[in-house]
């Protein structure tokens, strides 16, 4: 019996990401900069997954801002924002392309509400991200959320603050600063899939 | 003492189509007629004047019917429309007296209202008065009616269909002399009862009312003898009046008191399956349900659960449930508990697709979880609100509401705004030293009484990071945010 010729690496690699995440939407990977994409495996921020974003508040908000605001436009769902205080100012969010009738905003009285409504959220088809802002994470809050994430095909944006002791859960785990000059310093710690790196962007 | 007109429309179902306003208006002078399938044949079920003057009788095979009248128009009967109609009817018939109950005598084709006038004779000058106008108004809307008004519906009955006037009047306690002389068939016997009797030779009422009952109720059953007290008013015949329509209710009582979470989790499942069946039958979603727990101890404690759409699915309702049952205190046992819809509006089953998941549907869903934890109000969508002042410049809206049209236009400004607090900046004559963009002018909403104004401007500092400074007009400063 002839054995079977040998798949191309492409084909198995279709292969193994279709069995890993069988819920994972159909469209590839979002581009963000140019510069970063090509270190990213799928030529982009991986969908259907959970993101960590640790920085000072401004820089992660905008950068979370317009991942949401790029997700929401191409996938045509809302966004979801879990903010921890009641400092977020839709005008501002609008100009970093999340316009109004992309997000909502749900308000939490604590941590483990905002954990619990990030993984009921997680699970929702119907949502294109969902941003959390969380003060730390531990291992298995973190695989849970991660859980939903890919169940429900949406993808989760975990937002730390910048001394937040946050265990990695997520699928990467990014660093923003604000540098001179309006560029973004971003780095990236952890990837699953691709090698840390460090740019210098301009939103 | 009850006095109960009995309105008899013999010509319901096609005075119906042919009233003047409805589709077929034109044909009420013109022979025709309903058709419905009785086992395989087509046959009459109902026919207007002219087709009856032409030979069309209900129970006529159609091609008989269109032979002996070559112009006949048919239609196909409705039973369900005529029922809905009918109360429809007995509904408008409340303009007499509230208590109206459309006739449902389970004699074929037989379609009347039964109104009560006792209280509400004298509203209208008198009986006689309120039958008149009874008559001319119906007759108006295009019915063909008898009436009959007596002190028991069976003795008004008899007088609509038997009655020598189109609307006749029986004096109270006249029944027995006036009544004897009609014939059997004016009990509401079925017709092969009323054929046996005449056959015997009782063909009168009067002739039964002297009989023995104990052979007639051998010979016949009790129905001879419950019509015959029904009409002297012997036996109560209560009439049911249109209820109003009831909330959906399932009840669930235990035969040992239960206390367990689980089980009361159960028990609620059970419950929301139940009247999710009731609600499916009428075609309505619950909009707000409310859980009612009778203890051993005589308390009663309520749980109320509200969604955003009209839900019906048991499983999701259980959820919602379950997170306020923590509160639910069990004490000694719970002995009983009822499950209402106090609000519910109408929802349309839909059919999913076999292979993918409903897509549109669990949205409403979540926003229903998330209300019921965090709270009403808590979730919500940003709306532009007309002012150029910052902290005024965004309200809420519900989730589910529309999409607003448009956003805001771009005017520079950070996504995260906190209270203004006080800053030291280090400036010449209010323009501060380093990198700043600005002036950016906003004053104050005069016609809302508010006074002063705002400077702004855009900070970079040595580090990189941008502040959202203003100054005000009494020269300090303060931040109001950052930029990313």
């Amino acid at each position: 019996m002839a054995s079977p010729a040998p798949l191309p690496l492409a084909a198995l690699r279709a292969r193994l990401r279709a069995l890993e995440r069988p819920h994972a939407s159909a469209v590839p990977a979002l581009p963000l900069f140019a510069e970063i994409d090509a270190a990213l495996p799928g030529g982009g921020l991986a969908l259907g997954c959970l993101h960590q974003l640790i920085g000072a508040d401004a820089a992660a908000t905008g950068l979370a801002a317009l991942i949401a605001g790029r997700l929401a436009a191409r996938l045509e769902r809302p966004a979801l924002w879990l903010p921890a205080a009641k400092d977020l100012y839709p005008p501002g969010l609008a100009e970093w392309g999340l316009p109004p009738r992309r997000l909502l905003i749900a308000e939490t009285a604590g941590q483990a509400d905002r954990l619990w409504a990030m993984e009921e959220a997680l699970r929702c088809p119907d949502l294109a991200c969902v941003v959390g802002e969380l003060a730390g994470l531990d291992l298995i809050a973190g695989r849970r959320l991660q859980l939903a994430a890919e169940a429900g095909g949406v993808t989760g944006l975990a937002l730390h603050p910048q001394r937040s002791t946050a265990a990695n859960a997520g699928t990467t785990r990014w660093r923003v600063a604000a540098r001179p000059g309006g560029l973004w310093r971003l780095t990236l710690e952890r990837c699953r899939g691709g090698m840390p790196g460090d740019w210098e962007v301009r939103p | 003492m009850t006095r109960i007109v009995a309105l008899w429309l013999p010509l319901f179902a096609t005075d119906r189509l042919t009233r003047p306003g409805k589709a077929l208006a034109d044909w009420r002078d013109q022979p025709l007629a309903t058709f419905g399938r009785d086992g395989g044949a087509l046959r009459v079920v109902a026919a207007n004047a002219p087709a009856r003057g032409a030979g069309v009788v209900p129970g006529l095979p159609a091609a008989d019917a269109t032979a002996l009248c070559p112009g006949l128009k048919g239609v196909a009967a409705e039973p369900e429309a005529e029922v809905a109609a009918l109360a429809a009817l007995a509904e408008w018939c409340q303009r007499w007296s509230p208590w109206t109950a459309p006739a449902v005598t389970g004699l074929e084709g037989d379609h009347g209202v039964w109104i009560e006038v006792a209280g509400s004779a004298h509203l209208f000058g008198g009986e006689r008065a309120l039958l008149d106008d009874m008559a001319a108004r119906l007759g108006g809307l295009g019915f063909t009616l008898r009436a009959g008004l007596a002190d028991t519906p069976g003795a008004a009955w008899a007088l609509a269909r038997f009655g020598a006037e189109r609307t006749g009047l029986l004096p109270e306690g006249a029944a027995r002399q006036l009544l004897g002389a009609f014939p059997v068939a004016a009990l509401r016997l079925p017709p092969a009862m009323v054929e046996t009797l005449r056959r015997l030779g009782l063909r009168r009422i009067a002739d039964l009312l002297g009989l023995p009952r104990a052979p007639l109720a051998a010979r016949f059953g009790p129905l001879v003898a419950q019509r015959l007290d029904q009409l002297l008013g012997r036996r109560p015949e209560p009439l049911s009046p249109r209820p109003p329509a009831e909330k959906p209710l399932a009840r669930l009582a235990f035969a040992e008191p239960i206390g367990r979470d689980a089980d009361v989790a159960a028990a609620t499942l059970a419950l929301l399956a139940d009247l999710a069946g009731q609600m499916e039958r009428r075609g309505l979603g619950a909009r707000r349900l409310t859980l009612k727990v009778f203890r051993v101890d005589g308390t009663v404690l309520g749980q109320s659960v509200g969604t955003s759409r009209p839900v019906r699915d048991p499983a999701h309702l259980a959820r919602l449930f379950a997170e306020g049952r923590a509160g639910l205190d069990a004490g000694f046992g719970i002995e009983a508990m009822t499950l209402a819809a106090d609000s519910a509006d109408p929802l349309v089953g839909e059919q999913g697709d076999i292979e993918t998941r409903p897509r549109g549907t669990t949205l409403p869903l979540l926003l229903d979880r998330l209300t019921r934890r965090l709270g009403e109000g808590a979730v919500f969508r940003p709306r532009p609100l007309a002012s150029h002042w910052p902290e005024r410049r965004s309200g809420r809206a519900p989730p589910l509401a529309p999409a607003p049209a448009a956003g805001w236009p771009p005017a520079g400004r950070p996504p995260r705004l906190s209270p203004p607090r006080p800053v030291v900046v280090s400036e010449s004559d209010g323009v501060p030293s380093g990198r700043a963009e600005g002036p950016e002018r906003l004053a104050a909403e005069w016609w809302r009484g508010k006074r002063g104004h705002r400077d702004y401007w855009r900070i970079e500092d040595e580090s990189g990071r941008r502040f959202w400074l203003f100054r005000d007009e009494t020269g300090d400063w303060f931040r109001h945010g950052e930029f990313p």
